[in-house]
């Protein structure tokens, strides 16, 4: 009886440590459950995640944001904090990959079938912005897409957009609230997007978005940082953004 | 003294963003056109919102102060939501009325008429931030009226819309001004539901605070200079609302 109060006790006033982790907005369901199993081995640290687009989240910690791990959709926003001094380059590790696709809502699915169809006029188109991740990698596929679809096409498609979004997830809920007709996203978004249709960009166009994690140099608590980046970049982690559609980091 | 805790937690934020700002700099973002698109926008939206506000504003405030009925307690009430609801909910509950798949928003589309991502759905926005403002000034004015006059005018045989302009306007023109200058000034900084509902998009639908959020992730300086802006035009307002509200405590 006694020992069990004890026990009770010690669990309650087990010191919790709180891992702080900020991490791309597309990232949000496998990460959750990895920091899940995290928590399971490591019952004295809670771990606790911040989901916006990269680029803000880089200017986070550009502005003294504490933060345990940084997980970026692209190179451009881990190069910002590498740049102003928060992250050691040599800590930089890729650990997933992504494609684009674009997300139709069900009441315009007949009149897009295609990219080619987003140069129609009278089409709403949603995208993110130019410095996040998912809205480079946008630019990126349309340009090379324009050298075959041509530059009225482009123009059109640009007169046609009527937001820019500034992470994947509000892209994602502007085209499932069916606001808009259309919308660039990750493939993985695609896959939990249940109200909406994807459509697949052609390989030729498309863009292979890489993911990067790193731990920053001022972390109070990098030994767990680096054990939970270790466990997103093992077998474990890997599988577990494999079943959110993922792809490996090479 | 003891109030010096609560002046420093307005005032050290207020001087820290002024600090950060340099005259040169703020010059130069305000030649960019970016910048100026959104200003313009701003002051257009803004100026249309501000006299819808006045204009469906005015009658709701004529009759929440004559009335002291139960319902028009009700409705003074409800007048008052928009200065509790969160921005966000706010941008939510217009999506749902407005929005394409919204209760009006939907056959509105049918005709092919657009509110969201457009600049009139920056104007509901405001209006909407900004009506109870408005009213709340209006109401405290209209009860000042005095009622020898207003009984001597209709007996005079005047229509409603002429005793608001003989009686009405004349009397509470401060509470009216104040009432205007309080909602634009709340209309100017709407943010929260602007995003949500209207989108974000250069010269269309983005506002000054969107600016300074756009500005926030790629060039602080947009950001802090944009700041100091709406700082500058906060301080005008309520210097303004301040002195309107001291010549009519003289008159």
């Amino acid at each position: 009886m006694i020992s069990t109060l004890v026990a009770l006790f010690a669990i309650a006033s087990a010191p919790q440590a709180d891992l702080t982790v900020l991490a791309a907005a597309s990232l949000k369901a496998p990460l959750n459950e990895i920091a899940r199993q995290f928590e399971t081995k490591h019952p004295d640290v809670r771990v606790q995640i911040s989901f916006a687009g990269s680029q803000e989240l880089a200017t986070q910690i550009n502005l003294g944001a504490p933060a345990d791990a940084f997980f970026s959709a692209d190179r451009a926003q881990m190069d910002v904090v590498v740049k102003s001094g928060k992250v050691e380059a040599k800590q930089v590790q890729p650990f997933a990959a992504n494609h684009l696709t674009l997300l139709v809502s069900k009441s315009a699915a007949d009149r897009i079938k295609g990219l080619g169809d987003l140069g129609q006029s009278g089409v709403k188109i949603c995208m993110a912005g130019e410095k996040v991740p998912v809205g480079a990698y946008t630019r990126e596929m349309l340009k090379k897409a324009s050298a075959k679809l041509g530059d009225p096409w482009l123009a059109q498609l640009q007169a046609n957009t009527v937001s820019l979004e500034t992470n994947v997830s509000a892209v994602v809920s502007r085209v499932e609230l069916d606001e808009v007709d259309a919308g660039f996203v990750y493939q993985t978004d695609a896959i939990q997007a249940k109200k909406s249709i994807s459509r697949t960009i052609p390989k030729e166009w498309n863009v292979r978005a890489q993911y990067f994690v790193a731990v920053p140099k001022e972390s109070k608590l990098a030994t767990s940082a680096k054990q939970f980046v270790a466990l997103v970049l093992g077998r474990e982690g890997q599988t577990i953004l494999a079943r959110y559609g993922f792809l490996p980091p090479k | 003294m003891a109030g010096l805790p609560a002046l420093l937690l307005v005032l050290v934020p207020l001087f820290a963003l002024a600090n950060r700002a340099s005259v040169a700099t703020i010059l130069k973002v305000l030649g960019q056109s970016e910048t100026q698109q959104a200003i313009y926008l701003s002051l257009r939206t803004t100026a249309i919102a501000i006299l819808i506000v006045a204009v469906i504003g005015f009658p709701l405030a004529y009759y929440i102060a004559g009335s002291k009925s139960w319902f028009s307690r009700l409705v003074d009430t409800i007048s008052d939501l928009p200065i509790v609801l969160p921005p966000a909910a706010a941008g939510i509950a217009l999506l749902a009325a407005f929005g394409r798949q919204g209760w009006l928003g939907g056959p509105l589309d049918q005709m092919g008429i657009q509110i969201t991502f457009t600049s009139i759905a920056v104007v509901i926005a405001q209006a909407f931030v900004a009506l109870p403002y408005f009213v709340r000034s209006v109401v405290e004015g209209l009860r000042k009226v005095d009622p020898d006059t207003l009984s001597a005018g209709a007996m005079d045989g005047a229509s409603p819309i002429q005793l608001a302009m003989r009686i009405f306007v004349p009397q509470c023109k401060g509470a009216l001004l104040a009432g205007v200058l309080l909602g634009w000034a709340r209309a100017v900084g709407e943010f929260g539901a602007t995003l949500m509902f209207a989108g974000n998009f250069v010269g269309r639908t983005q506002t000054m605070p969107l600016a300074i959020y756009a500005g926030f992730e790629s060039d602080l300086a947009v950001a802090i200079s944009l700041s100091v802006v709406l700082l500058v035009l906060a301080v005008a307002v309520l210097v303004a609302a301040r002195l309107i509200a001291r010549q009519e405590g003289d008159s």
